[in-house]
């Protein structure tokens, strides 16, 4: 069967990538090359070890393959924000609860991890706390208060 | 204490920039005022923004609280000048009035803490550059007498004067070192240092009122936390700065950029590595508060 045109560029791409990426030397690319693909047991070998891999991922999603990398849901992405602004658990805990009513009435274990954290505030949050928290922890604009004030600090001398 | 001149007084500056003066400024100062250091002499410390980017200001103010001061007039620009309203940066204004405000109009206090130690602030602006740009037709020396004034009564009051030091030669680098005692010469070890250095010291000796000067003081910044770099050897190394060389050397840490509105300072600091950073920092000053005697 024919591979589509499309396919064959995105798999092209991916491959000649990761072998760029890769730490062979160019000899070793330059053996890589000496052999006819078409006829070589290489080829047999790549295609057994594909099929076994897209099989260990079909059983794990479902059929819902889409790729390697995982998929950040929104409760990665409020821990990935958390982490990203290098705030302390409690630090953490106390931003939640600023966030969330329903958080704040959870007895904390103060053991849990920031994940573990992260997914109780997840399940009790209600959905628009949720994205008001999210939203909060992922805004690059981020407020500067020195830069806004020398900014109309100098308006302020112009006018 | 009162009414003598006691308080020893340090500029911290490099004519090179991206060393770290404010992070040494911030960090020595800090540590200084909280700890029992040296002889035990230091209790009062006071720390003067002299650079117009302001940023040792930053690291210890909230924003609010800043441009209330500086509204107020109560910055670094208040030292030199009585009347900032018509700053041109092309032509500096040379006060007629001698005298410069007191001390404690222009303070602002960050840490009031037991067994009579404190730690203030003069805070700078960035209206400080007009005053560098600006060519007088005049002298400036009643700027420099304020200047002089103005450090003499903070020595009456403070163990430690501590002036982050704007780093181009301009009169903020000449008041400042007419005035100290000490230099303290933040050095990255990484190529041109030690020209840098070598500048430095020229300047220094350049800049002398008669035959006594400052002495320099080299601290070697954002050093790996492992081994020691090729060109912190040469300079230690060098018959000519061995030994103004501090034997500790601040470390490459994140934990000592994040200061920021009062907070993130190593010695409050739960982040990682922030308490290896703490006992450098502590190293770095008790070492450098030995030199200085206090």
């Amino acid at each position: 069967m024919d591979m589509r045109a499309r396919t064959k560029n995105r798999v092209m791409r991916v491959l000649l990538a990761a072998l760029l990426e890769s730490d062979l030397t160019i000899d070793e690319l330059e053996e890589f090359l000496s052999v006819r693909l078409e006829n070589s047991m290489l080829m047999t070998e790549l295609r057994g070890a594909l099929v076994g891999l897209l099989q260990y991922f079909d059983g794990k999603s479902r059929g819902k393959f889409t790729g390697l990398e995982a998929r950040q849901t929104d409760e990665d992405k409020i821990y990935s924000g958390l982490q990203r602004k290098r705030l302390s658990k409690s630090e953490a805990i106390q931003l939640m609860y600023k966030f969330s009513d329903s958080f704040t009435k959870q007895p904390l274990d103060a053991n849990a991890t920031l994940r573990e954290l992260v997914h109780l505030f997840w399940r009790d949050a209600t959905p628009a706390e949720r994205r008001e928290f999210s939203a909060a922890l992922n805004d690059t604009r981020g407020k500067d208060a020195y830069l806004e004030g020398i900014i109309s600090r100098r308006r302020g001398v112009s006018s | 204490m009162q009414g003598q001149a006691m308080g020893i007084v340090v500029t911290v500056m490099n004519m090179k920039g991206g060393v770290g003066k404010t992070t040494v400024a911030m960090h020595v100062g800090g540590i200084a005022a909280r700890y029992r250091l040296g002889k035990g002499s230091i209790k009062k410390v006071l720390l003067i923004d002299y650079d117009a980017q302001f940023n040792l200001s930053q690291a210890f103010l909230r924003p609010t609280v800043y441009f209330q001061m500086e509204k107020d007039r109560k910055t670094t620009i208040a030292i030199l000048l009585d009347d900032d309203t018509n700053l041109n940066p092309y032509q500096l204004q040379v006060p007629g009035n001698h005298n410069p405000p007191k001390t404690t109009s222009l303070t602002t206090n960050i840490y009031d803490l037991r067994d009579d130690r404190k730690l203030d602030l003069v805070p700078s602006t960035l209206d400080l550059m007009y005053v560098a740009l600006g060519q007088s037709r005049t002298r400036t020396d009643p700027i420099e007498e304020r200047f002089a004034k103005f450090i003499k009564e903070c020595k009456e009051l403070y163990d430690l004067i501590l002036i982050d030091c704007h780093p181009a030669g301009s009169i903020f680098t000449k008041t400042s070192l007419n005035n100290s005692d000490h230099v303290l010469i933040p050095v990255v070890p990484q190529r041109y240092a030690v020209r840098g250095i070598g500048l430095m010291f020229e300047f220094i000796q350049n800049n002398r009122r008669g035959s006594s000067g400052p002495l320099p003081h080299i601290l070697f910044n954002l050093a790996p936390r492992v081994g020691t770099l090729s060109e912190e050897t040469r300079i230690r190394g060098n018959p000519n700065f061995r030994n103004y060389c501090l034997t500790a050397t601040l470390k490459r840490y994140k934990a000592f950029s994040d200061p920021e509105d009062g907070q993130g300072f190593v010695w409050f600091s739960k982040k990682p590595h922030s308490t290896s950073a703490f006992l450098n920092a502590l190293a770095v000053t008790n070492e450098f508060v030995d030199r200085i005697g206090g």
